[in-house]
């Protein structure tokens, strides 16, 4: 069983892991299709696990992970093309976007409370690598002051869905 | 003579009274209040209301916020969209915590 439990879990880090970021030094067009991809491919595994999961707890998360990943989308779209700065896709955004589709994949296969729980276990690594992301390339690199401060400005929600995601891992076990 | 004293006991007695209530207290102006959302918190996270004050809660996140009062949810305030307001008109006196739900 906790050889299951480890897979699981590196199985979902493994999903999310970000190894072109940590390499890269991407431009604010790199970093805007960066931020997309992220939150889109969050926004699609909310949608499913919201209408999928037996569970009150995680639908109402996975509600809360839409809604929210939905407005930060809304906003970052809004300011690059305010910035006239056209979205570049790239091997982060494009690993992004792979990795999600592989994870929604997956989710697709399971229910019930294997469902729940590999859906919480990837959401942990998923905002464990993104906010990673976020300190130690995205910010620092973006040159745009508006881009940044909107990488800045995200941040502490993303802490408080790790927090929540966490949480709710511990009540899954 | 004794009834003269009588009415100036009673007389003093108004004079004691009125003294001691003054004036009417005029009637409390009510206030405007505002509570920022920032960095997933609210600041100040409580407030001190008397009827009629106006309280606008300034969502400045990214995120979509509620305030939903903590103890009886004597206030909701539905979904706060990132970068807009919402306005509570207090009914009655009384201080209130609040959260996002």
């Amino acid at each position: 069983m906790k050889t299951t439990r480890y897979l699981t879990l590196t199985l979902a880090t493994a999903l999310v892991t970000l190894p072109a970021v940590a390499r890269a030094q991407p431009n604010d067009a790199q970093i805007a299709a960066i931020v997309v991809a992220a939150n889109q491919v969050d926004v699609d595994a909310g949608r499913f696990v919201a209408a999928a999961s037996q569970s009150s707890a995680v639908r109402d998360f996975a509600t809360k992970m839409v809604t929210d990943h939905t407005a930060v989308n809304q906003s970052a779209v809004a300011l690059v093309t305010r910035l006239k700065v056209t979205p570049e896709n790239n091997d982060t955004s494009r690993s992004l976007q792979a990795g999600g589709d592989k994870n929604l994949a997956r989710l697709r296969t399971l229910t019930g409370a294997a469902l729940d729980r590999a859906y919480v276990d990837h959401e942990v690594a998923y905002h464990e690598e993104v906010i990673q992301a976020l300190d130690t390339v995205l910010i620092p690199h973006a040159q745009n002051a508006e881009l940044k401060a909107l990488l800045v400005q995200v941040r502490p929600a993303f802490i408080e869905h790790l927090g929540h995601a966490r949480h709710l891992q511990s009540t899954l076990r | 003579m004794k009834r003269f004293g009588v009415m100036r006991s009673v007389g003093g007695l108004v004079w004691i009274l009125a003294c001691s209530l003054g004036p009417a207290a005029p009637p409390a102006v009510p206030i405007s209040h505002v509570v920022l959302i920032v960095g997933m918190k609210f600041t100040p996270d409580m407030i001190m209301v008397r009827p009629g004050d106006r309280v606008e809660f300034r969502n400045t996140d990214l995120v979509p916020h509620t305030v939903t009062e903590r103890s009886a949810r004597v206030f909701d305030s539905g979904m706060i969209r990132a970068n807009t307001t919402w306005r509570w008109v207090a009914g009655e006196e009384g201080t209130w915590r609040y959260r996002c739900i």
